[in-house]
Formats: C-alpha cells, sequence, structure tokens
C-alpha cells in the first residue's frame, strides 16, 4: 500500500470521526449527552490527532491537541457541560472540520488562533479548579460512569469512591480469556487505554500550549502526593493463564499513570523464553485512592506478584516514563535446522496459529512468499490466516478508479444503448420487433445502464452533513435559535448532482433562517416555541430525487413581496397573480424583501442562484407556503444527468424531445377550447384556466407543423418562471429514457434547447429547454400572454 | 514483512520467535505488520521488545504497524518509547 492510499484512508477516518464528533456535540448541546457520548467525541478527535501526528500535519495535530485537552476535562467531570462551552465546541469542531479539510487539499488552513486562546483559557481554567463558563456543577458526565473497579468495561473510573468499592462489590468470578480479549478489541477498551495515553499526555504536551504552561502545572500532578506502586509478576504469573496487563490497566483507571518500565532482564530473541515475565514497573497512583484499593487488583494473583506501595511525599514526574531497555551484543540469527530456507518465510500468523491450534509442523504450513537475500517478504495467502484473509477481504471491498475512466465507461454505454435503439429500429422495420433475443438485450443494455449509473451515484449525506454547521453560523449571526432535523441522509444520486447541489442548498438555507424564522421574542408572542424548527428531507420519488426544507417559520409575505416586485419593475402595476405566481417572485433575478442587507441575505442574489442551479440540474423547485405557520421548498431533481426521461415528439419536419419532467398531461382540444387573442397568439382553456400556447414549428423553426390546434396534439408543460403552458406539436411518436448529449460542447448553447440525444433511427434529436423556451415566448408575446 | 497473528499469547509468541529471528537479517529492514492484532498480553509484549533489541543489536531496523490494541498494550505498560512505531506518534 503506497503512503498516498495510506494518507486516503485516514482521511476516510477523519470523515467517519468528524461525523461521530458533530452527533456527539449536537446531543451534548441537547442535553441528550451522556458518558459514552463524551467520550466518542473524545475518542474521535483523539484518533484524527494520531493520524495527523503521523501524517505530519503538525497544524491539524497542535489544534486537535487544544480540543482534546478540553474534551479530557469534559470527560474526567472537571468541567461541565453548559451552553458556553457547548458553542465553544461545536466552533472549534468546525474550525477542526476546516483544518482536515485543508490537508486534504480541499480548503485553506482555517485561521484557528482566536477558537484556540479560547480552548487554551478554559483548559487552563478548569485546570485551576474554577468555574469556566457559568456552569452547573461539575462532572455530570463522568460520574455516570462512576462504577466499582473491576468493572474492566468502565473507561472514566477516577472517581475516589470507585477506587475504595468494597471488595465484596468485585465481581471475581470472571472469565480471564474474555477480558483479555477485551483487552483492545473492543471500542470500549480502546478508548480506555487511548483516554489513559491521554491523560499522561496532557502534561506531555503542555509545551505546545505555552500560554497555558504555567497555570496548568499545578494540575500536571508534579506536586501530587499519592502512592509509589512497584509491581513485578513472577514467571508464575504468566503459566498459570493470567495475564498481567489487565491489572495494569486496572492501575490506570484509578488514576495511576506509570513511571517507570524495567526491561532491561528481556533477553534477545535465541534465549528468550515466552513462560517466563521479565518486566516490571513502578506507577504513580495519586493520594485519593486508598492502599487497599490498589492492593484489591493484585489480590487474586496471590504470591505470584513483587507487589510494594509506598507512600509518595516528593513531586513525582509524569513527563516521561523511564525505560530500561535491554542491551544485546551484536549477534547473528539462529538457524532453524528443521525448516528448510524456503518455509522459514511461511506467515508466521499461520505458523502461530498452526502451533496454536493443531499439530500441524510448522513446515506444512503454507508458503506465502518468495525469499530475496535482503530481506525475508511474507505475504499472507488467502487461505493463511483468518486475519489475513480479513484484510485481503478489506481491501478488495472498494477499488479506486478515476473518474475520467468512469464517465469514459458511461459514455460508452450511452453508446450502447442508443445502438440497441438503433438495432431494434432496423429489425422493426424488418417485422422483426418481437423476437426474444432483441428482448433479452434490451433487458441486458438496460442493466449495464443502471449498474454503470449507480457507480457515480452517492449518498446525499456529504451534502446534508454541511448543513448542521451552516445553521449553527446563521444562529450566531442571527440570534435566531435552530432546531435542525434531516432525514434520507443515504438517498443516492448522482456525483455530479450531489457535487452542484451543495450552493442552492446552502442559499435555500439561509433564506429559511434569515427570512423564514422569526426571532425567538417574535415567536414566543405569536405562541411558538423560541427555537424554531428546520426539516431537511431527501427521497427518491418516481425516479427523481425529492429535496425538501421545511421550516416553521413565518411563510412568505406575499403582500410585502408583490409590493417590492412592483417597486423592482419585476411586475406591472394592478397585475392580478396567484398565490405560486407571487412566491416564485422570489427566484427573480435582484429581488430581495430584506430591509437592509446583512452578510447572511438581502443582496437578492442567492434565490435566483437556487433557482439557476436547480434548472441547470435538469430539476424543479416548488413552494408551499403558509403565512404565519412556515415554508417549504421542494426540489425535484434527476437521478443523474446523463440520462433521462422524455417524449419523443413530432413537429413538422422535426422531431424533438420534451423532458418529461415538465409534462402534465397531453390532450387533443375540442372545437372551442383554443380562442385566438390577436393574430399569432393562442390560449387554451384548460379546464377553466387558460393557458398560454407556444407553436413550437415557430420555436424551433419546424416546416409543414399542423396550422391549427384542432389537427395538433396539446402538451400541458409547467415551467419555473411562467407556471404553465402548453406546447402545440403534431403527435406524439414515443416516450423513453434518452442519453443527454451535451449541444453546449459539441456546438454551442442555443436559447429553447437543452441539449441533443440519438434517436433509434440515428437521428439526431434536439432536447427542448421547456423554461427558456417558454420564457423566450413570453418575452416576445409577454404583455398580450400576460393579460 | 512479517505479519503477526490476531491473538499474541504465549503459545503463539512462541511460535513466533523463529520466524522473527530470521526475518532479522543483518542489514536489513523490516516491518512487522500488526493491524490484525486484537489482543496481546505481557508474553507478546516481552516477545517484541526482544525482537526490536535483537534488530538493533543486528543493525536491522524494525518498524512495528500496529493495531489500536497492541499500541494499547505498549501504553499501558509505558513501552511504547521502546518501539519504532509506524503511524503512530510518540506522544499519542
Amino acid at each position: 500500500m503506497t503512503n498516498e492510499e495510506i494518507q486516503n484512508i485516514f482521511f476516510l477516518e477523519c470523515e467517519e470521526a468528524l461525523g461521530q464528533a458533530e452527533e456527539g456535540l449536537l446531543a451534548c448541546r441537547s442535553g441528550t449527552a451522556d458518558a459514552d457520548t463524551v467520550n466518542g467525541i473524545f475518542r474521535a478527535v483523539h484518533s484524527i490527532k494520531g493520524g495527523a501526528g503521523a501524517f505530519s500535519f503538525t497544524l491539524l495535530q497542535a489544534f486537535t491537541h487544544k480540543f482534546e485537552t478540553v474534551l479530557s476535562y469534559v470527560r474526567d467531570g472537571e468541567l461541565g457541560l453548559s451552553e458556553g462551552l457547548n458553542t465553544l465546541m461545536l466552533r472549534a469542531f468546525d474550525i477542526l472540520a476546516d483544518h482536515v479539510a485543508a490537508v486534504r487539499g480541499e480548503g485553506n488552513t482555517p485561521d484557528d488562533a482566536a477558537i484556540s486562546a479560547e480552548l487554551e483559557v478554559v483548559a487552563t481554567k478548569a485546570a485551576a479548579g474554577g468555574p469556566v463558563f457559568d456552569e452547573p456543577a461539575p462532572a455530570p458526565v463522568a460520574t455516570q460512569d462512576a462504577a466499582p473497579a473491576a468493572d474492566t468495561d468502565d473507561a472514566d473510573v477516577t472517581e475516589p469512591e470507585a477506587a475504595t468499592a468494597p471488595a465484596d462489590d468485585l465481581d471475581l468470578d470472571f472469565d480471564l480469556d474474555a477480558m483479555m480479549g477485551d483487552l483492545a478489541v473492543d471500542e470500549a477498551e480502546v478508548a480506555a487505554m487511548e483516554a489513559a495515553a491521554a491523560e499522561v499526555e496532557r502534561s506531555l504536551e503542555q509545551q505546545e500550549t505555552k500560554r497555558a504552561t504555567a497555570p496548568s502545572a499545578a494540575r500536571a500532578g508534579n506536586e501530587q502526593k499519592g502512592w509509589r506502586v512497584a509491581v513485578r509478576f513472577r514467571d508464575g504469573a504468566l503459566a498459570n493463564g493470567s495475564e498481567p496487563l489487565l491489572m495494569l490497566r486496572e492501575l490506570e483507571e484509578l488514576g495511576a499513570f506509570c513511571t517507570s518500565a524495567d526491561a532491561s532482564a528481556v533477553p534477545a530473541l535465541d534465549a528468550l523464553d515466552v513462560e517466563k515475565a521479565y518486566l516490571s514497573w513502578t506507577f504513580f497512583m495519586p493520594g485519593h485512592v486508598s492502599k487497599d484499593a490498589i492492593e484489591e487488583i493484585f489480590d487474586f494473583i496471590g504470591d505470584e506478584c513483587e507487589l510494594e506501595i509506598d507512600p509518595v511525599v516528593a513531586a513525582v514526574s509524569r513527563d516521561t516514563v523511564d525505560v530500561a531497555m535491554p542491551q544485546f551484543k551484536a549477534t547473528k540469527p539462529v538457524p532453524v535446522k528443521e525448516q528448510p530456507q524456503t518455509e522459514a518465510v511461511s506467515a508466521p500468523v499461520a505458523a502461530a496459529e498452526s502451533a496454536k491450534a493443531a499439530p500441524v509442523p510448522v513446515a506444512a504450513a503454507p508458503v506465502a512468499a518468495a525469499v530475496t537475500p535482503a530481506a525475508v517478504e511474507v505475504v499472507a495467502s488467502e487461505t493463511s490466516t483468518p486475519a489475513a484473509a480479513r484484510t485481503a477481504n478489506s481491501l478488495g471491498q472498494t477499488v479506486r478508479v478515476d473518474l475520467a475512466k468512469l464517465d469514459k465507461l458511461i459514455d460508452t454505454v450511452g453508446e450502447l444503448v442508443i445502438a440497441q435503439a438503433m438495432m431494434a429500429q432496423r429489425l422493426a422495420s424488418h417485422g422483426l420487433n418481437s423476437i426474444d433475443e432483441m428482448g433479452m438485450l434490451d433487458l441486458l443494455t438496460r442493466d449495464i445502464q443502471e449498474s454503470t449509473m449507480s457507480i457515480r451515484a452517492q449518498p446525499i449525506g456529504s451534502v446534508f452533513s454541511r448543513v448542521p454547521r451552516i445553521v449553527r453560523e446563521l444562529e450566531a449571526d442571527t440570534g435566531k435559535r435552530v432546531v435542525l432535523t434531516m432525514s434520507g441522509e443515504a438517498t443516492e444520486l448522482d456525483k455530479t448532482v450531489v457535487e452542484r447541489l451543495g450552493e442552492p442548498l446552502t442559499h435555500l438555507i439561509r433564506n429559511a433562517v434569515d427570512h423564514g424564522i422569526e426571532k425567538p421574542e417574535v415567536r414566543l408572542v405569536n405562541g411558538k416555541p423560541a427555537e424554531g424548527k428546520l426539516h431537511l428531507s431527501a427521497e427518491q420519488r418516481s425516479g427523481r430525487i425529492v429535496i425538501s426544507l421545511s421550516d416553521d417559520g413565518a411563510g412568505i409575505n406575499r403582500e410585502v413581496v408583490l409590493k417590492k416586485a412592483i417597486e423592482k419593475g419585476l411586475v406591472a402595476p394592478g397585475t392580478q397573480l396567484s398565490n405560486e405566481e407571487i412566491d416564485h417572485l422570489i427566484f427573480a433575478p435582484g429581488f430581495s424583501t430584506a430591509a437592509t442587507v446583512s452578510n447572511i441575505s438581502g443582496r437578492g442574489v442567492g434565490m435566483d442562484v437556487v433557482r439557476q442551479n436547480v434548472k441547470d440540474l435538469g430539476g424543479r423547485i416548488t413552494i408551499e407556503s403558509h403565512p404565519g405557520k412556515g415554508c417549504t421548498f421542494t426540489l425535484a431533481l434527476p437521478l443523474t444527468l446523463a440520462i433521462a426521461d422524455g417524449m419523443i415528439v413530432t413537429v413538422g419536419d422535426q422531431t424533438v424531445v420534451i423532458p418529461l419532467t415538465h409534462v402534465l398531461e397531453s390532450l387533443r382540444p375540442e372545437e372551442g377550447d383554443v380562442q385566438h387573442i390577436g393574430k399569432d397568439l393562442m390560449v387554451l382553456n384548460n379546464r377553466g384556466k387558460f393557458l398560454p400556447v407556444v407553436r413550437l414549428d415557430h420555436a424551433v423553426g419546424a416546416l409543414g407543423a399542423a396550422d391549427t390546434a384542432q389537427d395538433a396534439v396539446l402538451i400541458v408543460v409547467d415551467t419555473e418562471s411562467h407556471g404553465q403552458a402548453v406546447l402545440m406539436v403534431d403527435s406524439i411518436v414515443d416516450q423513453r429514457q434518452f442519453v443527454i448529449k451535451s449541444l453546449e460542447a459539441h456546438y454551442q448553447p442555443v436559447t429553447g434547447v437543452a441539449g441533443a440525444t440519438i434517436l433509434g433511427d440515428g437521428k439526431v434529436a434536439l432536447i427542448l429547454d421547456v423554461d427558456s423556451l417558454v420564457a423566450d415566448n413570453f418575452a416576445n408575446h409577454g404583455s398580450a400572454l400576460a393579460a | 514483512m512479517i505479519i503477526l497473528p490476531a491473538v499474541i499469547d504465549r503459545t503463539t509468541a512462541s511460535a513466533l520467535i523463529s520466524h522473527l529471528d530470521q526475518a532479522l537479517k543483518p542489514g536489513s529492514d523490516i516491518m512487522v505488520e500488526g493491524r490484525d492484532v486484537t489482543r496481546i498480553g505481557q508474553s507478546g509484549l516481552q516477545l517484541m521488545l526482544s525482537a526490536q533489541q535483537t534488530a538493533v543489536a543486528r543493525g536491522v531496523s524494525m518498524t512495528v504497524h500496529a493495531s489500536p490494541a497492541m499500541f494499547g498494550a505498549a501504553q499501558i505498560a509505558g513501552l511504547t518509547s521502546a518501539f519504532n512505531w509506524m503511524g503512530h506518534s510518540d506522544d499519542q
């Protein structure tokens, strides 16, 4: 695995860790956090810090350290959760996310000076034991986990009461294997170890946070009195199946830290006896832990342990662990006579497993790699060990593919779809349109197409994940309180659509918080809770992705919107507009009802951008507003930009495609349904609603089209800017999926045309841009149509 | 590369001795791949310490790629500074 691949794994882990941390921090803010939640946040930040250090992302590492320090005080119950602290931690989280993005090359390194200083101040105050925020009594979190010392699942046993738990509370009837398995397999146990390490780390890394150095010195424990615990296990401690490290871990859980480890007795490999115990340690235990509590840990091992517990009155430093290492003279490898040289490279995993599980000779272990004179390379074969197999499996789960290759594949599949359609049409012309092979080919082509498109599909959660931060920032800027809920994050849609969704979604959310949700005092007066509700959802419906953003705010003030629109000349005075039309005025370029321009909104750009982006994505946006109750924006987007459903119609000598998303209905008008206005204009009386008729032959320059509505087919379409309209065509040929080819890329942009596709007969058909086509028609005959 | 098994107890540690010894050829660099390790006790740590110091004595550069379990066990025992870790900084 290359460094880049390893680094990418770290980035993926960062994403997971950030997600976990954010979820936990939001739980803290909502008051639903418990000790596990805080531990989870700590672990997430800590794991990012670890990776950052490994890859020399020093700025990220330094920031995570400061954040982690504050979190450790929260975890240990020395800093109580409060609104101020929650806000600070969420802000720190946002900066952390920016740092991660920066190391991924997805943004600039954030300026973290201010938040770092705040974190340090909080850490310093917490270290001094004084009040930090207007917080409740400290330790509401960690105390939930205070439990008897024998509870090995408890990562946060720090309270003196826990240390002095009566012996009869201890459950000594335990499964040692299970405990040993728990040493690190279980996440909670990893957390315990990391927590212990972080405890040591607090003082280790004070040098990084210089401003915090002096005040934190008192907390570093240099002056703290306690116990010196010297431990040495005898050989029998290993021989009878007990595991010394479990006892050391229990010591740490009581608050002890290792001050020295003596490994000087460990012999070289050729003299190593795994039945012997060579190590000994000295720990410092804080004075609040009783001597009895320490002795209890080693009670059951009896004489197999040399234990000395002495009171300590002098200062004990935990800055470093003194390690006495064995010193060997230069030696040569021990020849393994019973194994030929080539078999010495058998995976040790396999050898070890076989030695443990069954009397299989080592020589029989599978040889997995060739030997080179310079080094022994061992590559676990698929059957060597379950562990190796797991690794191999995990590597095989994903394949990184260059996006350009993927796009090429999708293009080719598109060509395949076209070729298949052409062949079907050719066969049909020879009376072979119902042969079995063609049906099978059709099925397979569709399967390949769907499978290929699914490769590009991504969960919309990657866009949704940014929303909580946006809302937090808006809360801070506006002074409003918003409870955000989301659903459907796993809904998948094309990567390109996902990437282009961010901007419109951001504008919609800004609009909802800035204009929709009222200030807390206003909400209270109106009988609503002070906190506004914002719900963001995504779901797949009828081959489309439907994204909804609902708020329980004031809704659109149509009176103000219409007045502003008239002032800006967007609407002629006296014009009668439906509620829907008034609501859609907020999408007009330059439209804003904001009295002042803020950094959030008011420039009249955002909603115009929303509509344009959604339109560019081939989607539609609708508004459902209820004054005083709230507003819902609904975006209907295609699953992919490469393939769409369309209605193939003919008009004169042309065949064109109308995207199905716009089509509401089609009809043959009765006499009298269509009325003429002036020379060229017609309107359709569609169940009492008069809709302008757009002659498609005029729009696309087709010749020989039906001249009267009675001879034509009318397609009722819905548009963003002008509501419903009617397209007049000669006939409907088919309704099916088509592969979109960009006209812009191959020719140039053409008003009223969204792209092109190749039909089954090999001819090129234009795909209509219904919105711009109707808008263009309105521009040419605007006053008459509006009337 | 030496790939460690998921569990390193006395039994597996015993089997690993000869493999580690063979792998530590003077002048070579060796990676001990321990990311699959889910359980390691004092015997295992002693084995790794012995291998590390044997490597030093033979002029072999030995790097350990540890799982959280393996690194955690070394932390408990105060022995993180005794190894050349890959993917872990000393101050973790």
